[in-house]
């Protein structure tokens, strides 16, 4: 029952969006270019398409969140739907009501579209697996393995600084180990078809096997950084330093923060990428962050676009034609 | 009550037989095999026509969730379940609710199997007290209880008490049984640490944390002689590991699940639950490896680590389902798969689910000898059907084999001479029948791969059929992996007449004798030209010294009426391996020790005959004899020394 793409329909249609893996480029490409015909939405004056209407989207969210949440509902307002939102933690499944159970009673609501973020991998594909045929499910980040939605997002990002993913460099630095965002992009990249994708961190941090899919493991950020073209750096929790997996944020700024030195060993149009929030000081130097060739504030806005087209195309189908 | 099993082919691998033949039980005995005994009158006929007839099962792990988890299982449902799959001894690991670690949990164990009535039930007692890892448990008194050994289970146990338990535990000669997991390096890990866990992202359990626990095992077992038994070893390194160390003689017995040895972290594909174990799958090569270890017999018993859940237990995102799979209801149609993979014969993959499980447990099962219990299991190697949901009696119906094509279904299973599991008769006939119909399509598919059929072979051969049946030999007796039994006398179509029949045994224990006698003689490099004889396929060998391999052509080819490998190809190279662990482990009584050539290859006593020809990545320097997986408790062939 787990052998075939579940995110698809019989058509090839996207059914649900669980994970990156798996789908083809054309469909990458589509949900990019169905996000650049919804840029202009944004800055229409009356900011909504009602591609969406009478659908009722639901924000289960057992982890916390602000950005993802936040675009999420703004691009589903703006596609004109009912958005619920259910703040897990402080519902029924810290009392001991299971998730399954959970879902029977949203599904009796007539939902249509769950958007999850849960801390366990593999919850999306879970969830997804056991709803009514009818409800589509969105992956909003699930424990590790994947956040497929800011993957595009940056995706979109690239594309819209660099035109070609074909004879890009992409570094990624950071905690690989822990990052879904980092999965979902090596996934995006890979399927767009980016020359080279590396990862970039101390051997703690960067899990074994990595290789397989299909990067290139740098420990020194000099090398890592050579001749990039994107740098994508990530998020450094503070709980790493407990697991004995770091010494501490200073020596951590020392060999893998971005500073203005280090960034120059990348090309100097080089972008720089962070799906936030940001630790200044800690992965990533302020002037960095605040320079001209940081796009993280850009990555936010786009995340709308994106996450409208995801929607749009999972649940306004017969509106499709029109938006791609 | 009196029954006789007719006309079935008794596989006995602990005596060393394999033979049409009939089995007369009374009073829960097996009175005779073979020959009538004067004035027996049977209540009950079972007609075993074209069926395999062998000890019953012996499953050496089997969680039943009685006490503690009786909303998974029951000792009641699993055990009815074990009957099912003609298992009739199970063995429980003691980390129940309450944990076995006193008597009164031992004989509430045991009562409530008694009163079930389905199947013999052995227990392990705690190491610790609680499993806690902190204070000893009272092993003697678990021991006088009926604890047939001690387990800390799955849970830790740091070095200090670990050296104390076993320094104890051999004090009392009682075997530690081993889960080696080194918790600091699994911590929180539930899928291994790889290609997989590294798609999926999931916490990973790494090889090492196998590694690491099997090489600490090791010293401790040097350090306090304790008899030690590894429990589902689940890499190809820890296999190697253990095997050099049963090479320097430590008296250490290994097993392995039924389902590492057909499942990869691959199987997991996107967050199959069913394929949520502990130890985790690994990959393809530690697959290989332990398949490896397993027909060079470093890896002598193969158990199901039968895990019930209810269904809520997997209902979850994959990290925080449940690990387990209710397993015991597959062990038998898996160890035959193994023979259709062309890995072991079939008495061979028997042997690892009856006989040698019982030896390593200390218990008297796993064998037809006369006057053993009858423990029988009766079922039909080609058979085949697709396992589904509604097949499943276990209360457990989480299994990551649906779908499946499985043979080996068993038709009866008799627990102390009593009928514990019969199939009804319309089952039966179609069993038979359908079944037939498939060993016969085996067999056209073999001819048509150009296979000779042997049957003059059969005609040539003398008989002294009873031979072996009336001088049962002891347990300790057997001193190896036995050689491959000629299936000839295993014609479903002769007649039942034991005397009729050609004897297989005549020839596989002139042949076991004079393995014995030759052995010492024998160099190494007769090993090789042995090899090289199997290798060409030559069946036709005349060569005294092939007479062995001779033998398990023979079994091959002829075999292809009852046991028709599905891949006669691969599995005639492979099958003599086992063939002739016998003559090298003799080899190894008379050899001196040579170290390892490289550190990092494993004493190639071990490997190399497998090797050689299945996984052809080591060069042919050294063809030392295969592992006794049975040293533990026999005279080791090292002690010989």
């Amino acid at each position: 029952m787990m052998r075939k793409n579940i995110q698809l329909d019989e058509q090839g249609r996207l059914k649900h969006l669980l994970t990156l893996e798996g789908l083809k480029r054309e469909l990458l490409v589509e949900i990019l270019d169905t996000a650049e015909s919804f840029t202009s939405v944004t800055g229409q004056a009356v900011k909504k398409v009602p591609l969406l209407r009478g659908k009722t989207l639901v924000n289960l969210f057992f982890e916390a969140s602000t950005r993802t949440l936040t675009t999420f509902e703004l691009a589903a307002k703006r596609l004109s739907a009912d958005v619920l939102k259910i703040n897990v933690s402080t519902s029924a499944t810290s009392k001991g009501e299971s998730l399954l159970d959970m879902l029977r009673n949203l599904e009796a609501m007539h939902c249509d579209m769950f958007i999850v973020r849960h801390g366990e991998s593999g919850a999306a594909h879970f969830i997804a697996s056991h709803v009514a045929p009818h409800i589509s499910v969105i992956n909003a980040g699930d424990g590790r393995h994947a956040h497929p939605t800011q993957a595009l997002l940056d995706m979109f990002t690239i594309r819209r600084h660099k035109g070609e993913f074909g004879p890009l460099t992409v570094a990624i630095v950071g905690d690989i180990m822990h990052s879904r965002v980092a999965r979902s992009q090596i996934h995006a990249l890979t399927t767009l078809g980016v020359d080279e994708v590396r990862v970039v961190g101390p051997k703690t941090l960067i899990p074994k096997a990595v290789e397989t899919l299909g990067v290139h493991v740098y420990h020194d950020m000099e090398y890592g950084l050579e001749d990039a073209d994107v740098v994508i750096m990530l998020r450094l929790q503070k709980e790493r330093m407990q697991g004995a997996l770091l010494p501490s944020e200073h020596e951590y700024y020392q060999r893998y923060g971005l500073t203005m030195d280090k960034l120059a060993a990348a090309k100097t149009d080089a972008i720089v990428m962070h799906p936030g929030p940001i630790n200044r000081g800690v992965e990533i130097q302020s002037e960095v962050a605040d320079s001209a060739q940081s796009v993280i504030l850009e990555q936010v806005s786009n995340g709308v676009a994106v996450r409208m087209a995801v929607m749009s195309m999972v649940l306004g189908r017969p509106a499709e034609g029109g938006a791609a | 009550m009196r029954i006789i099993i007719e006309g079935g082919r008794v596989i006995d691998p602990a005596n060393d037989i394999d033979k049409v033949q009939d089995i007369y039980i009374a009073e829960g005995k097996i009175l005779a095999r073979g020959r009538k005994p004067q004035d027996f009158q049977a209540d009950r006929v079972i007609d075993a026509n074209g069926l395999v007839v062998c000890p019953g099962l012996v499953d050496m792990r089997a969680r039943l969730r009685e006490p503690g988890q009786e909303n998974k299982a029951t000792i009641a449902s699993e055990t009815k379940a074990a009957a099912k799959a003609g298992v009739t001894t199970l063995c429980c690991p003691p980390d129940t609710d309450p944990v076995i670690d006193t008597p009164a949990v031992v004989e509430l164990i045991h009562r409530r199997a008694g009163e079930a009535g389905h199947a013999n039930v052995v227990t392990l007692g705690a190491l610790t007290h609680r499993l806690r890892g902190e204070q000893l448990a009272e092993m003697c008194a678990l021991k006088q209880a009926g604890c047939v050994g001690v387990s800390n289970a799955l849970q830790p146990v740091d070095l200090k008490i670990l050296r104390r338990a076993m320094e104890y535990a051999a004090s009392q000669d009682l075997t530690v049984y081993l889960h080696p997991e080194d918790p600091a390096l699994s911590q929180q890990g539930c899928a291994h640490e790889g290609t997989v866990s590294v798609r999926l992202g999931l916490p990973g359990i790494p090889e090492t944390a196998e590694t690491v626990a099997v090489a600490q095992a090791l010293q401790l077992i040097d350090l306090t002689g304790v008899n030690a038994h590894f429990c589902q070893v689940s890499s190809d390194a820890a296999a190697r590991m253990i095997a050099r160390a049963q090479y320097d003689g430590a008296p250490i017995t290994v097993d392995v699940t039924a389902h590492h040895l057909f499942l990869t972290e691959m199987d997991i594909g996107y967050f199959n639950a069913q394929c949520h174990v502990r130890p985790p799958l690994r990959t393809q090569r530690d697959r290989d490896g332990l398949r490896e270890a397993l027909v060079n017999g470093t890896i002598s018993a193969i158990c199901s680590d039968h895990q019930p859940h209810d269904t809520d237990a997997k209902l979850a995102p994959f990290p925080a389902t449940e690990p387990g799979i209710s397993a015991i209801e597959t062990l038998l149609p898996l160890a035959l798969r193994l023979v259709d993979d062309g890995l072991l014969s079939l008495p061979d993959a028997l042997s690892r689910v009856t006989f040698f499980p019982a030896n390593i447990l200390e218990i008297s099962a796993g064998t037809l000898d006369v006057g053993a219990n009858a423990d029988i299991c009766v079922f039909h190697p080609h058979y085949s059907w697709r396992y589904e949901e509604s097949h499943i009696v276990s209360a457990g119906k989480n299994t990551p084999f649906l779908g499946w094509n499985l043979k080996g279904l068993v038709t009866h299973t008799l627990l102390n001479g009593r009928i514990v599991h019969e199939v009804d008769d319309d089952t039966l006939h179609e069993v038979i029948t359908q079944g037939a119909y498939e060993a016969e399509l085996a067999q056209s598919n073999s001819i048509a791969q150009g296979q000779p059929l042997d049957d003059d072979i059969e005609a040539e051969d003398s008989n002294e059929e009873d031979e072996d049946w009336f001088e049962p030999p002891s347990v300790t007796d057997i001193d190896s992996p036995r050689p491959p039994q000629t299936d000839r006398e295993a014609r479903p179509a002769e007649d039942t007449d034991a005397g009729a029949f050609v004897p297989p045994s005549a020839q596989t224990t002139a042949t076991k004798s004079k393995q014995k006698k030759q052995a010492a003689k024998k160099t190494a490099a007769a090993a090789v030209e042995n090899t090289n004889v199997l290798d060409s396929n030559a069946f036709d060998s005349n060569a005294s010294d092939a007479n062995a391999l001779g033998n398990s052509g023979g079994d091959h080819q002829v075999s292809t009426q009852i046991d028709a490998p599905r891949e006669p190809q691969t599995d005639s190279p492979i099958e003599p391996a086992a063939a002739k662990s016998p003559a090298m482990a003799a080899n190894d009584a008379n050899d001196t020790y040579k170290p390892p050539i490289s550190p990092f290859r494993v004493p190639s006593k071990q490997f190399a005959p497998l090797s050689d020809r299945v996984i052809k990545t080591q060069p042919e320097d050294d063809n030392r004899a295969a592992a006794d997986p049975n040293s533990k408790r026999v005279p080791a062939v090292k002690d010989d020394d």
